[in-house]
């Protein structure tokens, strides 16, 4: 199928579409407007569900009761909606209802701002709710990637029973770059015979449910939860490398901030400049600790560097990847601000130099 | 090749549309492109302004730090963006709302009365596509009969005169361009 | 007709949590007695709220969902939504409803969503230890309110049936009451006619039972009934409040 020239927030919705996504439920919020409104207009074109909800909380539980009925659903929003979102999103992982969960970060913290951020790191790859849960996480950096994996997070999410966030930013919503849709290859359908429906067909009762009040049962629940995410590790984890054979610096970065970093680490290359790597998580949940672990061990490596559009969030899960081995750096911007390539290049130069003397 | 378009004005006028025209003419060319916009509460009335790339390689970062050509609409715009010019490359100006000459001497600059080719072409709508004009004659990135091609898909719909008058003002910004060498 | 003296089939054989004199378990019965009677068990989805009743998956034998605290109806929109041929309910009480889940029950009405809610007031937050709810009556004394709720404080007992009544969405909104057996008929005949409304398509119903709660009242049974009858009601007067019926629906 040829490209086509979309913006992120609409391509994401049309790759939803095409993934079998039967249900939509949003609530306005800059910068991803345009995926509610991209919805809007062609749900009820295809006989599926577009519903704009009274607020975040009623999104999320709206996802929350299709989920429940083994439907493919579908909400986002940008970093204070998905805060609003945290109860039904632990809820839903703890039901082990499939769902994706789109977040176009803005800056924070608060009404924040409305520019690009990747400060809801932690709150994404930690859960972000109450209790012992995790999501899976993609991180896309290009249209084309946030389309193939919007479509993936389907899959998984049905697979595991759990819920799949699209951890993107703002300038992934606005800009528009070529995509190609109208290829998705799904997995083998999950059995989805747990999901309310009804009693058609003679199945057993459905009970939806995250409450356990003795504590050995919900131990029991959870630790069933830990095994679906071991499982989750060992199948899921998704990275790019760049550059990183015999490199002399790793730097670490993702979604919009990781092309930066790529430019970057191009010019230099051009410019016969030192000899930088970039190990960009694709998957910020399961975390590519490996990758990270080692690129660094190379004999070559004489430090590591984060880069990020937040004040030093995934250089925790770097250094505890490094553990040691090399020093870590950060470098980032915050509250919507992004770090320019020129100082993304002083910052490599300065620790390349460094290291060198 | 990668060209790194920096296009701004006033929303309105048509600042983020000309900026699309670009990627859908680099796409037929089989280019890579990408188009970054501005974007904020200020759309309307404000100021607005999108990066665009046109590239025979990947694009990394769909932000540059200095432009290969530059098409500036307005003068805040011009204050705001004038120092992003990468020494050597162009900047072609809406000379009709631009009163302040160029401080950079370093670029080749290019002063288009737009705002009245434009209504010589039927409307000051067209504005955007005088400028597209202008470009295609200045830097020869993407060909007149590509731009044509996409401006018969991107108008098409809108009727014959439509498409009559953006072709026209498409024309008249290149001739401009054409007859100041 | 003979009478029957059985479960109904959209309850389970588990018993009742629920403390001597709480009317939940009346109003379950109700419930399940409709459902049984119109034949929609096999595709009835319940949805419990948090509060006293939010087992009530344990005891409904329809499929069953929880959902977070006072966002039943935003569930039920999602389930019905993307599966309109089921017959979906949500029980709540009055803290989960008429407090934490106002907004979720009123856009839901106003919506027009196609959805049966049972609501059980009981002036009180039962499971938590007898808070003061929206709905607390003026005076009345709770854990949260140990003076006695004071409107300058606390405001006033929020009447959802009205409210609710006031939404262009709800087709068929009624106060009943479980205080005795005139009544609890009543109740049932309410609760059937919703979950009839919802299986022709006529859009949102709310029927709001008034209820006991003996233990946080610290009232016996039999008190605690003589006081929903002699000072809930007038507090809430019962009645239809909204009734599109058969044609305007």
């Amino acid at each position: 199928m040829a490209k086509i020239l979309m913006k992120g927030a609409e391509a994401i919705a049309e790759a939803a579409i095409e993934a079998g996504c039967q249900a939509y439920f949003g609530y306005p919020i800059t910068p991803q407007n345009e995926v509610p409104e991209y919805f809007a207009k062609r749900m009820p074109k295809l006989g599926r569900t577009f519903l704009q909800a009274e607020s975040e909380l009623a999104s999320i539980n709206m996802v929350y009761g299709a989920a429940s009925a083994g439907v493919r659903v579908m909400t986002s929003s940008s970093s204070p909606g998905i805060a609003l979102m945290q109860e039904g999103i632990s809820y839903l992982a703890a039901s082990r209802l499939p769902c994706v969960i789109a977040n176009f970060m803005r800056g924070g913290p608060g009404l924040g701002g409305i520019q690009p951020s990747q400060a809801d790191y932690f709150q994404a790859t930690r859960g972000g709710g109450n209790g012992d849960y995790y999501l899976v996480v993609y991180a896309p950096a290009t249209l084309q990637e946030m389309c193939d994996l919007t479509k993936e997070a389907f899959d998984v999410a049905e697979q595991y029973r759990l819920p799949v966030m699209i951890l993107a930013d703002g300038t992934l919503g606005q800009m528009m770059e070529p995509v190609e849709l109208g290829n998705y290859v799904p997995r083998t359908k999950a059995d989805m015979t747990w999901a309310a429906t009804g009693f058609q067909g003679g199945k057993p009762r459905s009970i939806i449910n995250s409450l356990y009040i003795q504590p050995e049962e919900l131990e029991e629940r959870c630790l069933a939860m830990f095994d679906t995410y071991r499982e989750i590790q060992a199948h899921e984890i998704r990275v790019e490398e760049f550059h990183v054979e015999g490199a002399q610096l790793i730097v670490g970065a993702y979604g919009t901030m990781a092309r930066i970093v790529k430019s970057v680490i191009m010019q230099l290359d051009q410019a016969g400049g030192p000899k930088v790597g970039l190990v960009r998580p694709i998957t910020l949940w399961p975390f590519p600790q490996e990758a990270f672990a080692k690129a660094a061990a190379q004999e070559s490596v004489q430090a590591v560097l984060s880069v990020e559009m937040s004040m030093g969030q995934m250089v925790e899960d770097i250094r505890l990847a490094v553990n040691g081995r090399k020093p870590v750096s950060f470098f980032g911007r915050t509250g919507g601000m992004i770090p320019t390539a020129k100082e993304v290049r002083e910052q490599i130069l300065a620790l390349c130099n460094g290291g060198k003397e | 090749m990668e060209e790194q378009v920096l296009i701004a004005g006033f929303g309105g006028q048509g600042v983020l549309s000309l900026g699309k025209i670009l990627c859908f003419a680099g796409m037929k060319k089989d280019y890579n492109v990408s188009w970054l916009p501005s974007y904020g509460p200020e759309v309307r009335g404000g100021t607005a302004n999108c990066q665009v790339i046109v590239s025979d390689q990947e694009i990394a970062s769909p932000m540059f730090e200095a432009s290969t050509a530059m098409l500036i609409f307005n003068e805040p715009s011009l204050h705001k963006f004038e120092e992003w010019a990468r020494p050597g490359s162009a900047i072609l100006l809406n000379a009709s709302l631009i009163a302040s000459p160029l401080t950079r001497q370093d670029v080749r600059a290019y002063y288009v009365p737009a705002s009245e080719l434009a209504e010589q072409a039927g409307s000051l709508q067209c504005l955007n596509i005088v400028m597209l004009g202008a470009y295609v004659a200045a830097c020869h990135t993407v060909d007149e009969e590509t731009v044509q091609a996409v401006l018969t898909e991107t108008f098409g719909a809108k009727g014959e005169a439509v498409l009559q008058m953006n072709l026209r003002a498409l024309d008249l910004g290149k001739t401009y361009i054409q007859t100041q060498k | 007709m003979a009478k029957e003296c059985r479960r109904p089939k959209a309850l389970t054989d588990t018993p009742f949590h629920y403390c001597p004199g709480c009317t939940h378990g009346i109003v379950h019965r109700l419930v399940a007695e409709a459902i049984d009677h119109l034949g929609i068990r096999e595709k009835t989805v319940g949805i419990a709220p948090v509060g006293c009743a939010v087992f009530a998956y344990n005891y409904f034998n329809t499929d069953m969902l929880e959902a977070a605290h006072g966002r039943a109806p935003a569930v039920a929109t999602g389930m019905k939504r993307v599966r309109p041929d089921n017959i979906v309910f949500t029980y709540q009480g009055d803290g989960d409803l008429s407090s934490i889940g106002c907004a979720e029950i009123t856009h839901a009405a106003n919506r027009g969503e196609n959805i049966t809610v049972i609501f059980i007031n009981n002036a009180v937050y039962g499971m938590t230890g007898g808070q003061m709810a929206p709905t607390t009556l003026l005076g009345q004394v709770t854990t949260t309110s140990p003076y006695g709720r004071d409107p300058k404080d606390s405001g006033y007992p929020l009447h959802m049936a009205e409210l609710l009544a006031t939404t262009r969405g709800a087709a068929y909104i009624e106060r009943v009451s479980a205080h005795d057996v005139p009544h609890i008929r009543k109740a049932g005949q309410a609760i059937e006619k919703a979950f009839r409304y919802q299986m022709e398509g006529k859009g949102f119903s709310m029927i709001e039972v008034l209820s006991t709660c003996p233990t946080n009242w610290g009232m016996t049974p039999v008190q605690a009934m003589q006081w929903v009858k002699d000072e809930m009601v007038a507090q809430y007067p019962l009645g239809v409040y909204k009734d599109l019926g058969e044609k305007e629906a």
